[in-house]
């Protein structure tokens, strides 16, 4: 029993979490940002006294229960998970446990706020209004567990109703150049929250260091090899996305510009957070020209990374070493006042080269 | 129609396929192969997918090249695409660089029925919706050469006749070549397959 829970909490709650860790961040921050403790117990206070403003929250918890159950639905309809369908081996009353462990697990962003509800109706004494938020937790569950096991009694391949009435928000279309940073919201949001957090932090430090002291722009320069050097994770990882889900992509018969075009609009789009907030920061005095020389700078330093890795040449290890020398030899040139333009022209002159000697023999 | 000479793929320095001479005329050729004989290594290659030892020559085009990708079709074996696309995401972009219209990409998707799903993600197809559009995929643009790996697992009956009626449309019609896989000894009696490959023991042999 242990061990098959063990499998479904690897399967869907880690996965859940994983995959909507961006979500979760936003609903703690926009909660606990916008209102301090005292005004959380302020408006729990009023909403124990008022069934309107209860009901608000009662549909706020369902549509994030729904959610949970449009999750699990979908993960039980792809292929890879067809393995959790043998649950249908188990007696009832422990496949019953299982979804209830799991949904119960899954809605623990909602269900801790209203324990937190629930002790302070008990010290208010609203013992009715505290047995109805429990109750709406128990249904919650209970709805989810039912759902769940009506799913898994079913054929895998069987169309779900519920996920097919939701299918509306599948229907925008997505070009290709989208597909990535999709991918990365979508699959890998950790990696992005991780690789943002720091290049961001790095980003904010530097505009604060900027004006305590005589520094010039160099400092941005020094910056933006560091912001890069943040990327490096997400610069392999797109290159192993292409390999995993688009295979075809190698059959297209792309031109050199168009391929590698859409590499570096790609990086664009993923830089746009980082290069908005520097626009925004910014110390007065950097020209234009310096704004645009830093974004082409950055640019040009995940090409030249995304086209070395299908240098096939030398080893993983070696490369690793490479990619420090790179960093310390950049910081270097940068503090020498070499002009990010210019170095951005020779990274971009030696991806093509990489990228025409390399990319075709390339495997990952 | 293809050329191959001194053919070499290893994968992490174990051999996959050898083939040291191989020459295919145009028509239908099909392949048969246990599973890991190489027959996906063999037919990637061709599609320039994944890179090889030695020289083929496709028209006396590399597979590499540009205008050898516009010629040569590949439809794999078994799919995997992102979940949070749909099937129509994937192949506009296919039909995009295969300078297929649109017009053809429509049909060729009511032919195959993909039209009733292929705007939902693609996270919610069975694995018979997504073999159904990575084989609308080969068939899009102009190709002289549709490699369809292992077309008949995962699809129902009626698909399958469906795509037995497209092959012999353009096998008559446009003159169309294919290379078809399976790992089953079965040959379709449907069609005329002009030629039979065994690959085995990391060659091929015409049979």
């Amino acid at each position: 029993m242990k061990e098959v829970l063990l499998v479904f909490q690897k399967s869907i709650i880690w996965n859940y979490y994983r995959k909507n860790s961006l979500f979760i961040l936003v609903v703690i921050l926009f909660s606990f940002g916008f209102l301090s403790g005292q005004e959380h117990k302020t408006f729990v206070k009023s909403a124990l006294k008022s069934w309107y403003i209860l009901s608000f929250i009662f549909l706020g918890w369902s549509f994030y229960a729904f959610k949970t159950y449009l999750f699990v639905l979908r993960t039980l309809n792809q292929p890879d998970f067809w393995f959790l369908f043998n649950i249908r081996l188990l007696p009832f009353r422990k496949r019953i446990w299982i979804w209830f462990i799991v949904q119960f697990s899954l809605i623990q962003l909602t269900f801790s706020y209203a324990v937190f509800m629930a002790i302070m109706g008990a010290l208010q004494m609203s013992y009715f209004t505290v047995g109805a938020i429990l109750l709406v937790n128990f249904i919650l569950i209970i709805f989810g567990v039912f759902i769940f096991e009506k799913r898994t009694l079913s054929h895998p391949e069987k169309e779900n109703k519920l996920t097919n009435i939701f299918s509306f928000q599948l229907k925008f279309p997505k070009p290709y150049l989208l597909f990535y940073p999709n991918y990365l919201l979508v699959q890998e949001p950790i990696l992005l929250l991780l690789s943002k957090a720091f290049s961001i932090l790095s980003l904010l430090f530097v505009i604060w260091l900027f004006p305590t002291d005589e520094y010039d722009k160099r400092l941005f320069g020094m910056f933006a090899v560091i912001i890069a050097a943040a990327h490096l994770k997400i610069v392999s990882e797109w290159v192993y996305f292409k390999h995993k889900y688009l295979q075809f992509y190698r059959n297209l018969p792309l031109s050199f510009l168009v391929r590698n075009g859409y590499v570096m609009s790609g990086y664009l789009i993923i830089i746009v957070p980082e290069f908005f907030i520097f626009l925004m920061q910014k110390p007065i005095g950097i020209s234009v020209f310096f704004n645009f020389s830093w974004l082409i700078f950055i640019i040009s330093l995940l090409f030249l990374s995304h086209q070395f890795i299908y240098v096939n040449t030398i080893s993983e290890e070696s490369k690793m070493q490479w990619y420090f020398f790179a960093f310390v030899g950049l910081l270097i040139l940068v503090l020498f006042k070499i002009p990010l333009l210019f170095l951005s022209v020779i990274f971009i002159l030696l991806s093509i080269f990489i990228n025409l000697k390399y990319f075709n023999s390339s495997e990952y | 129609m293809l050329e191959v000479k001194n053919y070499l793929k290893k994968y992490n320095q174990h051999l996959v396929l050898d083939i040291p001479e191989l020459s295919i005329v145009e028509g239908i050729h099909w392949f048969v192969g246990k599973n890991g004989s190489g027959k996906s290594t063999f037919f990637k290659s061709l599609a320039g997918i994944t890179p090889f030892e030695g020289k083929m020559l496709f028209r006396g085009l590399l597979p590499s090249q540009k205008e050898c990708k516009f010629l040569v079709n590949y439809s794999e074996a078994e799919p995997k695409y992102p979940d949070f696309v749909s099937g129509k995401d994937i192949l506009k972009f296919i039909a995009y660089a295969k300078k297929a219209s649109v017009r053809q990409m429509e049909e060729l998707a009511e032919h195959f029925g993909i039209n009733e799903y292929w705007e939902q993600k693609i996270g919610s197809y069975s694995s018979g919706m997504l073999k159904k559009i990575t084989l609308v995929s080969g068939f899009l643009g102009n190709p002289t050469l549709i490699i369809l790996d292992e077309p008949f697992i995962l699809i129902d009956a009626a698909s399958i006749e469906k795509l037995y009626n497209k092959i012999s449309e353009l096998r008559e019609s446009h003159n169309v070549n294919f290379f078809l896989s399976s790992h089953q000894d079965l040959v379709p009696s449907k069609l005329h397959v002009d030629g039979l490959y065994f690959v085995d023991n990391k060659i091929i042999v015409k049979k």
